[in-house]
């Protein structure tokens, strides 16, 4: 039966064709978009890695062209004014890369080869606390009291599973264009947004009267009115000598980082499910069309002895196995994406995004064809017959 | 072989009731060749679609080799088809996308049958209608003389024991419509093949073993 109605869709080609092309596109398209949503989805599955109620980033005026001894001085002024305000219950500090800046510094590295980029971060010893940033294993760095605890860094799960292949040892040195002691792993440190994938990343240590400082964090207690925002640009005015200053609310930042990808996402999805109602549509149109104008066929092949089910098997076969071939087609395309990596994602999540487009289209071609084939299975031969 | 008691066959819409089949009896012998003849919507093809299980009776019983096949469900009825009937008509129905040996294997497809049975049955039943010579031809490339043999060994394919044809000769010319008349002879007389023909032709008709006449569906 297979190698006849394999026949049937070869000899009718012509008749075909089209909707072979319309089967080929739409799982070219699905695949780049399931993708591209599997991609989001799993970035944003994954936790940030921080808290962001209740907590305010004050990023100051360029310190680093001033200077050091001054910059020293009025950090330290700054910190002790802060520490005084009762609202707030910790004060820490960060270089370029603080949260939601979409800065970015990163590190290269050479292992057997093959090049290692690191995000590298630097805060202050009291960071962890300040963002809520649990740990996964070991400890946060300390403020440094020897010349070894000037090394000491905390790494993510990503950098242990990239850049040393899953394994470590806590306390040891990693090499990460100079040794540095490993003394704790976050699950995930996320700074830019939950759009942003989990990539190897190291934070160390900045005392904050260095000049690098760009950032201010505050944890404030839950509950502070805005309006204390008022008080804290006197403070900053007042030790900085400089309203070039902005105050962000975390929170606010994490949407505003994620706004743009959540509009991208929606309007591919809106667009998507346009897309494919109007392919379920058509095909639903193109195959009724085509089994009314086959019901002599029909009606034939139950005088042969077919019976229902087996009018329906041979439509439902008929269309999956156009639709199959137009997957097969279409999968030697997409999967040179991922098996020659021609874009920067995870193979797996192209494997996962091309397996799901070939369920997907073959389900909605079966579902679109098996109404037109079950009222085709209920002609009576002798109506059906005195039609042509 | 197979008896026609009482059938009568109604249609009703919501404010006509035509009756296409009148009180019809019937008993035809295993091995006859019986023609039905009658004018223009008496009811023939509507008498034949009913004992080719292609159309139900609205009362009556029919009985064939044994079988009260009028109480038969779907499933069970496919099968008789498939397994006791052949069918030949006016009009051919051959499926253009499908060579002349795939439209004769087309009852055998839903017998349990191997690829290379079916082949070797189709070649078979192609040779007795002369047309081995046309096995990979499509239908658009034969003539209707050799479109309608073609459907005649997709009827005998099967080796049924009853064949029902609908006007086997009315789309073709006199030359042609003997010819395929032999064919139906010689299948009657060597394979002793119980056949009922529709026809309007009084010269074929009268070639087969007996001749029933219908009128307004009833029988002369």
């Amino acid at each position: 039966m297979l190698r006849h109605i394999i026949k049937l869709i070869w000899n009718n080609k012509k008749n075909n064709f089209l909707l072979f092309v319309e089967m080929f596109v739409s799982f070219i398209i699905l695949c780049a978009v399931s993708s591209f949503m599997y991609f989001n989805l799993q970035k944003i599955s994954q936790p940030l890695g921080f808290e962001t109620t209740d907590r305010l980033s004050i990023l100051l005026d360029d310190l680093y062209s001033k200077d050091s001894l001054l910059v020293a001085d009025m950090m330290t002024q700054l910190d002790i004014q802060l520490k005084q305000e009762p609202e707030i219950e910790a004060v820490s500090y960060t270089n370029g890369p603080f949260p939601f800046s979409g800065n970015q510094w990163t590190t290269s590295t050479e292992n057997n080869g093959i090049p290692n980029h690191t995000l590298t971060c630097e805060t202050t010893e009291d960071y962890h606390s300040t963002m809520g940033i649990s740990l996964k294993e070991g400890r946060w760095f300390r403020k440094p009291l020897t010349n070894e605890d000037k090394d000491e860094v905390v790494v993510n799960q990503a950098f242990i599973d990239k850049n040393l292949g899953g394994k470590y040892t806590l306390d040891s040195f990693i090499n990460i264009g100079e040794e540095k002691k490993l003394v704790g792993i976050v699950e995930t440190y996320k700074y830019n947004g939950e759009f942003v994938p989990n990539d190897p990343t190291v934070i160390s240590y900045i005392p904050k009267t260095d000049r690098n400082i760009m950032n201010v964090v505050l944890k404030m207690k839950p509950g502070t009115s805005i309006a204390f925002q008022e008080k804290l640009i006197k403070i900053i005015t007042d030790v900085t000598k400089s309203t070039s200053f902005v105050i962000n609310n975390l929170d606010d930042e994490r949407k505003k980082s994620s706004h743009d990808t959540w509009v991208i996402l929606s309007v591919l999805l809106a667009c998507s499910v346009f897309l494919f109602i109007n392919v379920a549509m058509g095909l639903f149109g193109v195959l009724w069309y085509n089994i009314n104008k086959r019901r002599s066929e029909i009606s034939l092949r139950k005088a042969m002895g077919a019976t229902n089910i087996d009018i329906i098997t041979q439509f439902l076969t008929e269309i999956g196995g156009l639709a199959l071939l137009a997957v097969i087609f279409g999968l030697i395309f997409a999967i040179q994406v991922p098996l020659f990596k021609i874009i920067d994602v995870d193979s797996q999540i192209m494997y996962t995004g091309i397996g799901f487009s070939v369920i997907f289209v073959l389900g909605l071609v079966l579902v679109c064809a098996f109404y037109p084939a079950w009222k085709g299975a209920q002609i009576q031969p002798a109506t059906g017959l005195k039609e042509e | 072989m197979i008896t026609l008691q009482n059938i009568n066959k109604l249609y009703r819409t919501d404010t006509i009731e035509t009756t296409a089949l009148n009180n019809i009896n019937l008993q035809v012998d295993e091995g006859e060749f019986l023609s039905i003849m009658g004018p223009s919507g008496c009811g023939k093809s509507t008498l034949l679609n009913i004992i080719g299980l292609l159309d139900e009776p609205s009362n009556g019983k029919i009985e064939i080799k044994g079988h009260t096949v009028s109480n038969y469900h779907t499933k069970e009825t496919a099968k008789f088809r498939n397994e006791h009937l052949g069918f030949i008509f006016q009009s051919f129905h051959l499926i253009p996308e499908l060579s002349v040996i795939d439209n004769v294997q087309l009852p055998l497809l839903y017998r349990n049958l191997s690829q290379k049975e079916r082949n070797q049955m189709a070649s078979v039943a192609l040779e007795s209608v002369g047309l081995n010579n046309r096995m990979e031809h499509f239908p658009s490339q034969l003539s209707g003389g050799q479109k309608q043999r073609v459907a005649i060994a997709r009827a005998i394919v099967g080796k049924p024991s009853i064949i029902l044809a609908d006007e086997p000769t009315g789309n073709l010319d006199s030359v042609m419509g003997n010819e395929i008349m032999n064919i139906l002879l010689q299948l009657n007389q060597e394979n002793k093949t119980t056949i009922i023909m529709v026809t309007h032709d009084e010269n074929m008709a009268h070639k087969t073993h007996r001749l029933m006449r219908l009128y307004d569906g009833r029988q002369l």
